[in-house]
């Protein structure tokens, strides 16, 4: 590996970089331990939130029902926060150093700081972790009041974001440098700007989440009081902004995939850039469809904020939605697939893993979760949906078959060029999108059936047995059930497959990438 | 200049299937919206 040092143009000091032998970006040393870092302890979040994810679906799945009461809402607790907040969070912090850094060719502006933001997130996630299985903090990821959790639930979760604000900072301030220091050419690359978009939306989510916690973690200490209606909407504001920093992340992520895979050029690229634009300008506005049931919002303002504001978000990502199938569909006529009208998604590189996941992610996302979200959205629905299973399929199809399945196939790039280590079990890499997608199709559909059929979410007992006034149960409902205890069984296997893939990959033996494809790299 | 999308190198399975969708999606509400008001459904 060659180093090359580059002179600082403020500090004076030298940044050492090595150029990569595949794609021939300079990359920043100091910014690729962090990257590693980050995905690493990502991986370990995700790893511990699908075991609570597999316990969690064997206990909703009635015939099983394995876990207790207490442990049900505990674990549920702790899969929310390790899968929403703490995987998602420090593997886009990892995805903002790769943009500013490597896609850039640029140094990271304040290495040690960064080192201190991972700290931050570190000790705040294990603090949560540790104070949930504790049993202190039940009171799930969205830790409503007057439910009290102990103070180190909210000192932990603020202590993550605060981290997370500081990547975000030194995120921008590397973009500003590398301008500076004329480290590219033109405009940052899509990628890069989605990425922008993701931080832009990540400060002021982090911004409200402040207001939201500190209040109550000073009332979780004994000082002052907290209104349950006011927290919600500070606590929303944070809640929903934060999914749509996990959407530009995954777009970003999914033009990235399309050009690795089959070399794809984004449609019309100012298009695609305003839709990320309109992205920040109205999700704050759309959060408001988390707070439809509250009795102390007018109208007026719920209904504005949920279809005018909100579609123009979604505008967003039907721009999206129709650019990126648009751009893979030009890349591969070019390539010479042009028979009739589906040659050239037969002909496409299906074996390739980034690839599937792609295909499978944008499928689950544009079927399933976007379309469930904005009819979820809408006042009059919602007033059927709130609380049911529907809500936990939406969300599912979106994070998890959306996002983290994009950011599963991005790994098996990650791994060969920035670990710079060749890919474990390269027969589980092959299926493991297959495996996951196809669980997760099940899943969710079932879970929002299911849902729609009257079962409630965040329940332990969806069956109603043992009370009083019995609960008319419909048979369909508990065929949903089922079907969504297999498909997570399904889905959980495909997390399994991806975990092992990637710790064994970081047991291979150190070598530079040989191949773009990381099943030949 | 960006080249003009037109023959066999246009995304014209994409468009072919979002104009789709949008149909299906017009024609869907629209016969919801007919069918609720012949049941008298407010």
């Amino acid at each position: 590996m060659a180093a090359i040092t580059a002179p600082n143009m403020f500090s004076g000091t030298q940044s050492m970089f090595r150029v990569c032998p595949v794609t021939t970006f300079k990359v920043d040393l100091a910014a690729e331990r962090l990257i590693i870092w980050n995905a690493v302890t990502a991986i370990v979040a995700l790893t511990l939130g699908g075991t609570y994810a597999l316990l969690i679906g064997l206990t909703r799945w009635p015939d099983i029902h394995l876990l207790s009461a207490n442990w049900f809402y505990r674990l549920l607790t702790a899969h929310g926060m390790n899968m929403l907040v703490f995987w998602m969070v420090f593997f886009e912090v990892g995805g903002l150093y790769f943009g500013a850094c490597v896609l850039l060719n640029a140094r990271l502006v304040g290495a040690r700081l960064a080192w201190v933001a991972y700290v931050l997130m570190l000790v705040g996630a294990v603090m949560v972790n540790a104070v949930i299985l504790w049993g202190r903090a039940d009171v799930m990821f969205s830790a409503y009041p007057p439910m009290k959790a102990h103070w180190s639930f909210y000192l932990g979760y603020i202590l993550f974001a605060v981290g997370a604000i500081l990547a975000c900072c030194l995120f921008l301030a590397t973009l500003v440098m590398a301008k500076v220091e004329q480290r590219y050419e033109g405009s940052i690359p899509l990628a890069v700007f989605g990425l922008l978009t993701a931080c832009i939306i990540a400060l002021f989510t982090l911004f409200s989440g402040a207001v939201a916690l500190i209040p109550t973690f000073l009332w979780s200490l004994g000082i002052g009081e907290v209104d349950p209606g006011a927290y919600r909407v500070t606590f929303w504001g944070f809640g929903h902004s934060a999914q749509q920093v996990n959407l530009s992340a995954m777009i970003a992520i999914w033009y990235s995939l399309a050009t690795l895979t089959v070399g794809a050029k984004p449609v019309n690229e100012k298009l695609s850039r305003f839709a990320f634009f309109l992205y920040i300008l109205f999700i704050n506005l759309g959060s408001m469809h988390h707070l439809l049931v509250d009795p102390g919002l007018g109208s007026a303002a719920k209904f504005f904020n949920t279809s005018y504001a909100m579609y123009l978000a979604v505008l967003g990502s039907l721009i999206h939605a129709f650019s990126i199938p648009a751009a893979v569909e030009v890349a591969l006529r070019q390539k010479g697939y042009n028979k009739g009208l589906f040659g050239w998604l037969l002909n496409a590189p299906w074996k390739e893993p980034g690839f599937a996941a792609l295909m499978f992610s944008l499928f689950i996302f544009g079927f399933i979760g976007g379309p469930t979200g904005v009819v979820l959205g809408a006042g009059q629905l919602n007033m059927l949906a709130h609380n049911t299973w529907r809500i936990t399929g939406h969300f599912h199809a979106t994070v998890v078959g959306g996002t983290t399945l994009a950011f599963m196939g991005f790994t098996y790039y990650v791994i060969p060029l920035v670990f710079r280590r060749p890919l474990f079990g390269k027969f589980l890499v092959r299926w493991q999108p297959w495996v996951y997608g196809i669980g997760l199709i099940i899943m969710t559909i079932a879970m929002t059936w299911a849902g729609y059929l009257g079962a409630p979410r965040r329940h332990w007992d969806v069956t109603f047995s043992g009370v009083t006034i019995p609960v008319d149960v419909q048979p369909l409902m508990n065929l949903m059930l089922v079907f969504a205890g297999i498909g997570a069984l399904i889905a959980v296997t495909g997390g399994i497959m991806y975990v092992v893939v990637c710790v064994g990959s970081l047991f291979m033996p150190k070598r530079e990438a040989r191949a773009l494809n990381p099943l030949e790299a | 200049m960006e080249k003009k999308h037109s023959g066999p190198e246009a995304p014209g399975t994409t468009v072919l299937v979002f104009l789709l969708l949008i149909w299906i999606g017009f024609l869907w509400f629209g016969s919801w919206i007919t069918l609720a008001q012949a049941w008298g459904l407010r």
